[in-house]
């Protein structure tokens, strides 16, 4: 069904003659743009602020409050789509923080190589050899939990990941004679990685992106889940599970809405980073 | 051979000390002050600088590690600020919790994992096949801790005489502590078994183009026998390595799924400490965490010359 809508995202009728979008991909977009225009819609129009509470406290699907309200009469519908917001802010904030520095570091001791590579490599190792959620638990003791220590730990986190990707590449195309030919023309280090490296990196580095976005995503739900993450009052899919956990067995709704959610969201960034994957590199 | 083990070992302790010195960092650059816990908000600041002389913390922090350091190998981990118990006895008391539940996960997980996983490859392209990769993909894209609360909830509705958060200790009542155990493991199997499932499917897959492999079939040996026989003998390289990759998942795992079914592990106590800023135990506990973690990768290192004789026969590092 999702690969009907292939050529509507199409740009041109030149594009739509090419390879058919892969459905994962499209349906992965859809999925995502839809949560961040219904949190949109909820924001500018929505009948409901994210913490006023109502008269009814546990009330179920009604007219007024589609799947129900929470423990102290806040609209559930409008705490869970809202939460999507802070989620993907979280994610998209620690992975292009995890993309911006670990991609420099990864071009940089990968071009240069020698010492300067064996130097950051081993530290790169060593980070990516400490379960994540270890090091997250160990940054979140440090710090006082919340959305800014959520997207500075787990950006530093993935700063390795993207880093190995990165070097492996450098260093190959270090080695072509067009790199040479350029060093000779006296051309700069600098715009060497940034017109002959880059571009033979990029494929794998977005893929990435969509890959840790989906893993964040996964991890700041966990960490708010055990108190640790996104605090109250602002909306989070874990720090909701927390909550309603305690009521869900006279308003089940209370955990399944946010579990839905973020079930859905995860999912549709796995499939996004999937088809991203099949689309940039059509032969795996 | 040696060498191999002596690079792999060595890695191991460099992971740990600097792991050790991350968290050693915590009481240092933490916000509240261990002092003022102890002694409370209305405690004098001569109280408090007593307490600091006596925790240590008036001294630079190269020197509060070191002692840290050497007392940790020496099985000393401090005591609780909160309660003045041993970190290490606080730890020997929940650290078996923690490794049942990775055990019965780790078993579970390589029951179902590797079955699905053989017969994907078997399947592949039917729709067998299209199920099992559709559902190992949910495995790992749906976190543990909400298959677990609605476990939790659909269980308590449906089976209301099955214990799902009173745990009791295996010394106390063996058959009620399994039974205890079974949902928590399980769900922890979720995302190790879905791993391990995709890794088994995409080399066997890919092992079924080789030369040796055609030979097979030239010989006239049966698909089950290629598939059984040669194709996943010799996957079991990289299964042992998407094994040991997923290790750092599970640990992480339980300290979630130890929370969801109150179960009184390694991984609770982390969490409570961290609410509580009772840093020694925190301190203690992840490391002993991390120690568990570098352990189990040991441990797969050495199985890899157990599993591939080549290794043996070469003596070179292999896989990651």
């Amino acid at each position: 069904m999702d690969v009907d809508l292939a050529p509507v995202l199409a740009p041109s009728a030149g594009a739509r003659r090419r390879r058919r979008w892969p459905a994962s991909l499209v349906a992965g977009t859809l999925i995502i743009a839809t949560m961040v225009a219904l949190a949109l819609w909820v924001t500018l129009f929505g009948r409901y602020g994210v913490n006023q509470p109502s008269g009814d406290v546990l009330a179920g699907p009604s007219a007024a409050h589609w799947v129900g309200t929470d423990n102290i009469g806040r609209d559930l519908l409008t705490r869970a789509l809202l939460a999507g917001q802070t989620s993907l802010l979280v994610a998209t904030g620690a992975t292009l923080l995890a993309a911006l520095l670990g991609v420099p570091i990864g071009l940089i001791a990968g071009y240069r190589g020698g010492l300067v590579d064996s130097a950051l490599m081993a530290f790169v190792d060593t980070a990516l050899s400490v379960p994540p959620v270890l090091l997250a638990l160990t940054l979140v003791a440090i710090f006082t939990p919340g959305v800014w220590t959520l997207m500075l730990g787990v950006g530093l986190i993935f700063t390795p990941y993207f880093a190995r990707l990165v070097r492996g590449p450098a260093l190959s195309v270090r080695e072509q004679d067009f790199v040479a030919a350029a060093r000779i023309a006296g051309v700069g280090g600098g715009t060497i990685v940034r017109r002959h490296v880059l571009p033979n990196v990029a494929a794998p580095v977005l893929v990435q992106l969509a890959n840790t976005a989906a893993t964040c995503i996964l991890i700041e739900a966990s960490l708010s889940y055990l108190g640790l993450g996104v605090q109250p009052p602002q909306p989070s899919w874990g720090r909701m599970v927390l909550e309603g956990q305690r009521y869900m067995l006279e308003s089940p709704l209370l955990v399944i809405v946010p579990c839905a959610a973020l079930v859905l969201a995860s999912i549709a960034l796995g499939l996004f980073a999937d088809g991203l994957q099949k689309q940039l590199n059509p032969r795996r | 051979m040696a060498g191999f083990l002596l690079r792999r070992g060595l890695r191991a302790l460099v992971v740990l000390l600097v792991l050790s010195l991350l968290i050693s960092g915590l009481t240092h650059i933490v916000p509240g002050d261990p002092a003022t816990i102890i002694a409370g908000e209305q405690g004098s600041p001569e109280l408090r600088a007593q307490i600091r002389a006596q925790l240590g913390l008036d001294r630079p922090f190269l020197s509060q590690y070191l002692s840290w350091l050497g007392n940790a190998l020496r099985g000393n981990l401090g005591s609780s600020l909160l309660d003045g118990r041993h970190v290490a006895t606080m730890i020997a008391d929940r650290l078996p919790v923690s490794l049942e539940l990775a055990l019965m996960a780790t078993v579970l997980a390589l029951l179902w994992g590797v079955t699905a996983g053989i017969l994907a490859a078997t399947y592949h392209g039917r729709f067998l096949d299209a199920l099992l990769n559709g559902g190992s993909f949910a495995g790992v894209a749906v976190p543990p801790f909400v298959v677990g609360t609605l476990l939790v909830l659909v269980v308590s509705i449906l089976a209301p005489a099955w214990p799902v958060l009173s745990y009791v200790a295996f010394g106390a009542d063996p058959v009620g502590n399994l039974q205890v155990m079974l949902l928590p493991a399980l769900v922890l199997s979720i995302p190790f078994g879905a791993a391990l499932c995709r890794y088994l499917r995409s080399s066997i897959l890919e092992i079924q183009d080789q030369d040796f492999m055609r030979t097979a079939a030239a010989k006239g040996a049966s698909r089950r026998r290629m598939i059984l026989r040669h194709a996943t003998r010799n996957a079991l390289v990289p299964l042992l390595t998407a094994t040991g990759l997923q290790f750092g998942v599970l640990v992480g795992g339980t300290v979630i799924i130890e929370q969801v079914f109150g179960l009184p592990g390694l991984g609770s106590l982390v969490v409570n400490s961290i609410g509580q800023h009772d840093f020694p135990v925190v301190q203690g506990a992840i490391l002993t965490l991390g120690a568990t973690y570098v352990l189990l990768n040991l441990v797969v290192d050495l199985l890899y010359p157990v599993v591939d004789p080549r290794i043996r026969a070469v003596g070179a590092g292999h896989g990651r």
